[in-house]
């Protein structure tokens, strides 16, 4: 039987912070890169806008995590800290799909704090997703609808399966 | 009056004032911003008793609490009520209470002076609003007849006064670039100024003119490979001014907002008012390039490199006639100079500068004058805003200029405000003038009323205060006197205080003064 150990709150807080301000910064070098603000039309439209801030999230995020999600089930942040996706109560990597879902909950907040109405209800939907975290079993919302845990990586065992060992929760 | 004379005589003269679309019966203050055609923003004697014997009687009747803290609308009263934008909002208030009677939402803030014009038998408004464009609605209620775009494009801003002239109405627009060049990702800037005129009946185009006519090209590149463009800009913030003589309206322009310039930014147009032809054009500074992305210093990426000093001309010309029948258009630049000029040829009679000027410097929002004393009422705001500029001689407050020689006869001079912050020295707000007084008021909200043929200060009112309103549901708080001003209309001062688009004192108060009658 495999043996994991879930992710502090504060590992994976860090995690969230260190990869938001990665994922900003991929936005700002994509959202340039892309012309896809320059023109006028976004900035008079909110549903443009939206659209074309998310996707440019989406597709910074992506490049950014993408290889390492697919590979490894791990973010920038997450490889730095030592952390993984799994899919619940294993130490396989997440699912694909699960991991793209899981992905969303970045470039709306991107959205949400850049501008208008909309974007502030995604922000508070996205923080009453990441409230269950505080529970005993560190799971956000997503989590629980995706059956994914946040594993540590033991660092003394980085060979082969870099199994992990059972701790209770909370 | 004419009835007197023969009943068909008055019979006829009716006929003619319906058919010319003027209302014969009801009385209004003025017709839009500058009070008539010409923009001299100066009341008869008939229109306006207050004056230096009086003046000091002045109490303040009602108040009224806006639905904005930076009124830029400008009312009209006809009859009995008062027409004013109220935020988002157009609202009809009893003049003689201030008790609100009607209200008509727009989608943006009222922006405009409301006007007035008596269409196919009916009294109708006009007014725009500042992302929505042109409304016309009833007098008498709260029902839409039109609404109406000239420039098509998205980024158009209406804070200029429509004009109604005749079957058009006059409408002049900015552009919203000016701000949105803040955010780098934005590649500025591909829309100009504009005025079109519209049928008044149905708000139809019948012409629309850029001011500037070659488009936007790609001219370099600001963040990342985000583009800059150019021409851009040449933005029209004030209302046009009519000249039946020559069928012609004159329009300022501001500056660019990208490089390279064109040649019509910081200018005075003349344009055909049945075809849209231009007449003429005369620049006054060149090469003026300047957005709201250089308020983060002249390393942003829309920063035009190098930046102008951003000197337009957004108050409204005024086409004057002096005493000896010379016709003039006088057009205050926010460089703090007065220009004077011919209106034929658009050729300069004569420039005279008062001060330093700049951003929000120099003739901010518009002038008055004073035909019997052939007096132009010149008020120069005055914040240094570049080295240069700071080492030229300051001159804020308000100076009456002799239109015949360009002559200062006095001048107030306004070199401190208040103790808050922003309350930056000199006058912004447009004056208004009657026979014999001149009425100004400043960024630290005191409102002020001078002779008109001297410059003493007859009476003072310090609106920075919170007021009792009319409505007990609402308050009401006055702050920095800016834009519009004031209005004098029969024995009352009528005057908005607060605005806080540029971080002034913002307030929502509508003042009301009158004298006492008892």
């Amino acid at each position: 039987m495999t043996e994991i150990e879930l992710a502090t709150r504060w590992r994976r807080l860090s995690a969230a912070l260190i990869d938001f301000i990665l994922v900003m910064i991929a936005v700002a070098v994509v959202l340039g890169t892309t012309r896809l603000l320059e023109s006028a039309e976004p900035w008079v439209d909110d549903a443009v806008f939206n659209l074309r801030v998310f996707l440019g999230g989406a597709l910074a995020y992506l490049i950014l995590n993408g290889a390492l999600l697919v590979l490894r089930g791990q973010t920038i942040a997450k490889f730095m800290l030592g952390m993984k996706i799994v899919k619940s109560g294993t130490d396989d990597r997440a699912p694909i799909w699960a991991l793209i879902v899981r992905s969303l909950f970045i470039p709306p907040v991107f959205v949400a704090i850049m501008f208008n109405d909309l974007g502030s209800y995604i922000f508070w939907a996205a923080l009453v997703c990441y409230c269950p975290i505080f529970y005993k079993h560190r799971k956000c919302l997503y989590d629980y609808v995706l059956k994914t845990d946040v594993i540590r990586l033991q660092r003394t065992d980085t060979s082969a399966s870099q199994k992990a060992t059972t701790q209770s929760a909370g | 009056m004419i009835t007197k004379k023969s009943p068909l005589v008055a019979l006829f003269v009716a006929l003619l004032l319906v058919g010319s679309g003027v209302s014969a019966e009801t009385e209004k203050s003025g017709h839009g911003w500058g009070l008539n055609v010409h923009n001299h923003r100066f009341q008869t004697i008939e229109k306006s008793t207050l004056n230096t014997a009086n003046v000091g009687e002045l109490k303040l009747k009602w108040v009224y609490g806006l639905n904005t803290s930076a009124q830029r609308s400008y009312p009209l009263v006809f009859g009995d009520v008062l027409y004013i934008g109220d935020g988002p909002a157009l609202t009809a208030i009893e003049l003689a209470s201030g008790v609100a009677l009607w209200s008509f939402e727009t989608d943006s803030d009222v922006t405009t002076a409301i006007t007035h014009a008596n269409v196919e038998g009916e009294d109708r408004l006009f007014f725009s609003a500042r992302t929505d464009g042109v409304y016309s609605i009833s007098a008498d209620e709260p029902r839409l007849i039109w609404r109406g775009r000239t420039n098509l494009r998205r980024t158009a801003s209406y804070t200029g006064s429509p004009l109604p002239i005749g079957d058009q109405l006059f409408v002049p627009s900015a552009s919203t670039e000016i701000g949105l060049a803040m955010i780098p990702f934005f590649g500025c800037c591909t829309d100009t100024g504009a005025v079109g005129a519209l049928d008044i009946r149905t708000g139809e185009t019948n012409w629309f003119l850029r001011t500037i006519q070659e488009p936007a090209k790609p001219v370099g590149y600001g963040f990342l490979l985000v583009r800059r463009f150019a021409p851009s800009g040449a933005p029209v913030w004030g209302a046009p001014t009519y000249d039946e003589k020559r069928d012609s309206i004159y329009f300022g322009t501001g500056q660019n907002y990208s490089l390279p310039a064109s040649k019509t930014s910081d200018a005075i147009f003349s344009v055909d008012a049945t075809s849209g032809e231009i007449n003429w054009v005369t620049q006054f500074t060149e090469n003026d390039a300047y957005n709201l992305g250089c308020s983060f210093g002249p390393q942003h990426w829309n920063c035009p490199d190098p930046p102008g000093p951003d000197v337009d001309f957004g108050a409204p010309a005024i086409l004057y006639t002096t005493p000896s029948g010379q016709e003039i258009l006088l057009a205050g630049q926010k460089s703090s100079d007065l220009h004077a000029i011919n209106p034929d040829d658009g050729s300069v009679l004569w420039t005279r500068n008062f001060g330093r000027g700049g951003l929000l410097g120099g003739v901010h929002h518009g002038m008055a004058v004073n035909p019997r004393l052939n007096l132009v009422y010149v008020p120069i705001f005055d914040i240094v805003t570049d080295l240069e500029r700071f080492m030229m001689e300051a001159n804020p407050g308000l100076h009456a200029v002799d239109i015949d020689t360009g002559e200062v006869r006095w001048s107030a001079k306004h070199e401190t405000a208040c103790s808050e912050r922003n309350c930056w020295p000199g006058i912004s707000v447009a004056p208004i003038a009657n026979d014999s007084l001149v009425v100004v008021g400043t960024i630290g909200g005191e409102l002020l009323v001078y002779d008109a043929a001297t410059g003493e200060l007859l009476w003072s009112y310090k609106t920075h205060q919170p007021f009792d309103t009319v409505d007990e549901d609402s308050s009401a708080h006055g702050g920095a006197f800016d834009v519009a001003g004031a209005l004098l209309y029969k024995d009352m001062l009528i005057v908005t205080s607060g605005y806080s688009s540029f971080e002034q004192l913002g307030g929502n108060a509508l003042l009301v003064f009158g004298l006492d009658n008892d």
